[in-house]
Parts: C-alpha cells; structure tokens; sequence
C-alpha cells in the first residue's frame, strides 16, 4: 500500500516564470536540493493525484522523486507501507 | 488536395476511470459511478471494465446492479473533477492541433491533417501521454473522416488505436449494424430494418435516392457517412455555438401533489435559467415544461413569448401557466424540467412596440444583475425568493450550499 506524503517545498522562479524546487523541509528540519535531475508529466499509479510534474532530485546525493500537483498548489511524496509478520506497520521509502 | 487525418479520442469508463485515478485502491475492481438512491435518481452513470463484465450497464438502477454484480463499489459522482480531467484531456490534444471538437465530456475529434507526422504515430503518442501523465486510457480512431474515425475508436476498447482507411472501412465498418452510425436512432434503426437494412454495407448499397425518400435529409447523410463521404470539419477549438435552449430539470425527492408544490419547484428551476441567461448574454423567446409523472410518463408544453426575454420571473409565471392549464393532475408529478427555447444572441435586432416600458426594464436588470453579483459571491442559495423557502421536495446539492464571508460559517 502507498500513501501520499505532504510535503513542504521551497521554490525559485526565474523570471519567464519557470519553477524548480530549490528545499524540502521534513519534521521541522530544512534540507538543500543538490540537483534537480529530470522533471517531466507523471502520474504515479500508487496513489491519488491530478496531473502532477515529477521532479527528480537529488537531496543528499540520495536521488529521489517529489510530485506537484498544479491544481492544487501541493507537493507531496509517495512512500510504501509494509506491515511486518505481526501486523505491525513500518514506512519504508 | 492532401487527404484529411481526423483522429477520435474516447477516454475508457471515463467517470469511474477518473474515481480510480484518484483513489487507487479502486483499480482492477468492479466499480460504478452512480447517482444519489435518496434523491430518487439511483441510477448507474458509468462502469468500469470489471463492472461492464459483470452485466452492469449504463443507466440501470443501483438495486439492480448490485444483483447483477455483488462485488460492485458504488462511489458518488464528482462532476467537476471529471471536468477537470477533460480539460487536462484537451491540453493534451492541443499539442498536436488547434482543431479539436469535444462530444461530450469524454470524447473529442483532432484534425491532424496540419501534422507532419503520421496519424497513427499521433495516436499513440496521445495515448501514452494520457496514460502518463493523467492515469487514465483512451481509445482512439484515425480515420480520413469524423464518422469513421468515431466508428473505429469504438472497435477495440479499452486502451487501442484503430486505423479505418479508403482500403480497408469496407471490411472493417460495413459489417457493422447500422445503429452504430452515428446520428441512426432508433426510429431511423427501425425504418431501415423494414427497408432490408440492418448493416452499415448494406445501407452504402442501397441507392441513395431511395433512402431519401425514405429518411429525408437524414437519410441522404446517412448515405453518405456509410460510403465514407462525410466532409465534416472538426470545429476549431475556440469556435464558440451559442445553445439552442438553456433548460434545467430535477426530480423531486417526494412527488409533487398538488399546483403550489409544483409552482414552488419550477420557480426553484427558474432561478436558475435566468442567471444562465445573463451570464450568457442570451435571450429567451419561449419556454417549454416537461412534467413527468408518477409513472414516468412525461408530457411536454411549450409556449412562445411576444419578446425576448432572460428574466426568470417571466419564465417561472409562464411555465407555472401552462401547468396549471393543461396538467390534468390524475397522477402525482415525479419530475419538472423548465426549458428556455428559442434562444437569441443579445446583438440580435429587437422590435419592440411603442408601450414598452424602457425604464421599469432597465431597473429590472440592475436589480437583476445585483443578484448575480451576490451569488457569484456567496454562491446560488445565499439569495432567493421568499416563495422558495419552505420548499422541501428539491434534492439538496452541496454546490448550492451558500458560501458566506468571514467568520460566519454555516452550522
């Protein structure tokens, strides 16, 4: 199962109105994206969103993938819920 | 002259696609869209692939597909992320032309003629992007005109793309029966079958003066759309058609028994038609009532204006007039739909006589437009008639709820 994590996202704009994500921010903690590798229209098929812009990131030379969704203004990741043998639930990414 | 390249695009189980789409856990199970069993309109208004395995079927009653498919995931209809999604349809489509016809929420012509790349290499590029970037499937028809290309997007579902070309429409689209041309009802249906004509071929060999005779105009474009000689342009996409009427009809939680429940509910309605009226900058000449009663029997009457008009009181006395002239009241009133016919542009010339009041007209309009500006703020129920008010039998609509300012939030 997937869920949809919501993310708090800063962004620069160039003046031709281009947007790219520039920091993340999770549990209070602010971190500094390295490198935004591709972005292209994707949908991911795990969880619920209307045309969202995948951007492809690199955040502490770990490369990951953050979603926008334009209809909603909202950034958001998806992450996988396992549950364990003894029906214990854990995140994993 | 080069030959056209007309593509038809058709989403799969569009509604229930887009529910899928957003709730994830909906996929690959029988899941329909349907209407509201409290307010009496409990009836499927799409299905997914599953559900259509199952014998569900458009417009069948929920009782009744619940039977027919016990595994069924019923979910209520969201008619404005549905909207969304054929916008963002659209989107797609205009990367390749700005000759796009929408049919309905779902379906859309593209003349891709302009394109230097090959219409079926459209298509599946088309159909891959929305796959992509939407999550949902389309089926699509490419094809040197509108009917065949239309004809072909319905050959294989879901998630294909079908070429219909000068070869090979005869072996590919006459074999098909003859109601699956588009514009062959069912009564057109029925006078063809009496003629020997119960397919698409055998209706392109018939001589055409016959079904002339027969089917009229009809009959001769039916003709012609079987021989693969429609020329009918795909609309650009900025055309604007102003509507022939504005109508808006509802069936009531309770049926109505008596004059003064009915006049209530059409003054409801009317509502309505005139602040579509106005934001349309139309003008109604007539109006027409369909009353269906308690045995879904409907019954139609219509009556014309001597001027044109968008004030909605005109149309609720008159539609209330013609109820009250012409309902015989043996049976309880199920449904009311209120229909402003004979539509105008404002910039249509007007003759009026020499008594007409400019100056009361003109107040109404202000007190008029005044209204339309609170609504469009505070949203449609924040002002209303006092006759309105007590009105019970009108299913209640979230998008009707009034949207008040500040702090004032409603209990």
């Amino acid at each position: 199962m997937y869920i949809r994590i919501p993310l708090a996202v800063g962004v620069i704009y160039s003046a031709d109105g281009v947007f790219k994500p520039k920091t993340i921010s999770v549990n209070g903690e602010k971190f500094l994206i390295d490198k935004v590798l591709y972005k292209k229209n994707y949908c991911p098929k795990s969880v619920g969103a209307i045309a969202p812009i995948e951007f492809t990131i690199m955040v502490g030379g770990e490369i990951k993938k953050i979603y926008f969704e334009k209809d909603t203004g909202k950034w958001f990741s998806v992450k996988k819920i396992l549950k364990s043998n003894e029906g214990k639930s854990y995140f994993t990414q | 002259m080069k030959e056209r390249v007309i593509l038809h695009s058709d989403a799969n189980c569009f509604y229930a696609s887009c529910e899928m789409v957003l709730n994830p856990s909906l996929r690959d199970k029988a899941v329909a869209v349907g209407g509201n069993e409290a307010e009496r309109h409990g009836i499927i208004l799409a299905k997914s692939e599953k559900a259509k395995k199952a014998g569900v079927t458009t417009g069948m009653p929920l009782w009744e597909a619940r039977e027919k498919c016990k595994d069924l995931i019923i979910v209520p209809p969201h008619f404005e992320i549905y909207s969304k999604f054929s916008k963002l349809l659209r989107k797609i489509y205009e990367r390749y032309t700005d000759y796009i016809e929408p049919f309905g929420l779902d379906e859309c012509w593209l003349d891709v003629t302009s394109c230097q790349t090959d219409g079926f290499i459209i298509a599946e590029e088309i159909r891959q992007a929305v796959k992509d970037e939407l999550g949902l499937t389309v089926s699509i028809g490419v094809s040197f005109n509108k009917v065949f290309a239309k004809l072909g997007s319905d050959l294989k579902k879901p998630d294909a793309t079908t070429v219909i070309s000068k070869d090979n429409f005869k072996e590919k689209i006459w074999p098909l029966p003859v109601s699956e041309l588009l514009f062959c009802g069912r009564q057109t249906t029925k006078t063809l079958r009496e003629c020997g004509v119960t397919t698409i071929g055998a209706l392109a060999k018939m001589p055409k003066d016959f079904i002339e005779r027969r089917l009229g105009k009809n009959g001769a474009s039916l003709w012609d759309y079987a021989n693969g000689l429609d020329s009918s342009p795909v609309i650009h996409k900025d055309h604007y058609t102003p509507p022939k009427s504005v109508g808006h009809g509802v069936t009531c939680v309770e049926n109505l028994i008596n004059n003064d429940e009915a006049s209530k509910v059409i003054v409801s309605l009317s509502l309505d038609i005139g602040y579509k009226l106005r934001k349309e900058n139309l003008y109604a000449n007539g109006v027409s009532l369909v009353v269906k009663d308690e045995n879904f029997v409907s019954y139609s009457y219509q009556k014309r204006f001597e001027g044109s008009t968008q004030d909605e009181s005109l149309l609720a006395r008159e539609a209330i007039s013609l109820l009250k002239s012409n309902y015989p009241w043996r049976f309880k009133i199920r449904a009311l739909t209120i229909t402003a016919i004979s539509i105008e542009t404002s910039d249509t010339p007007v003759q009026t006589d020499m008594f007409f009041d400019t100056e009361k007209e003109e107040k109404k309009k202000r007190l008029s437009s005044a209204v339309d500006s609170i609504k469009d703020t505070y949203g449609k129920s924040s002002i209303l008639p006092a006759t309105v008010l007590d009105e019970k039998k009108m299913p209640a609509h979230e998008a009707d709820r009034a949207t008040l300012p500040g702090n004032m939030k409603k209990g």
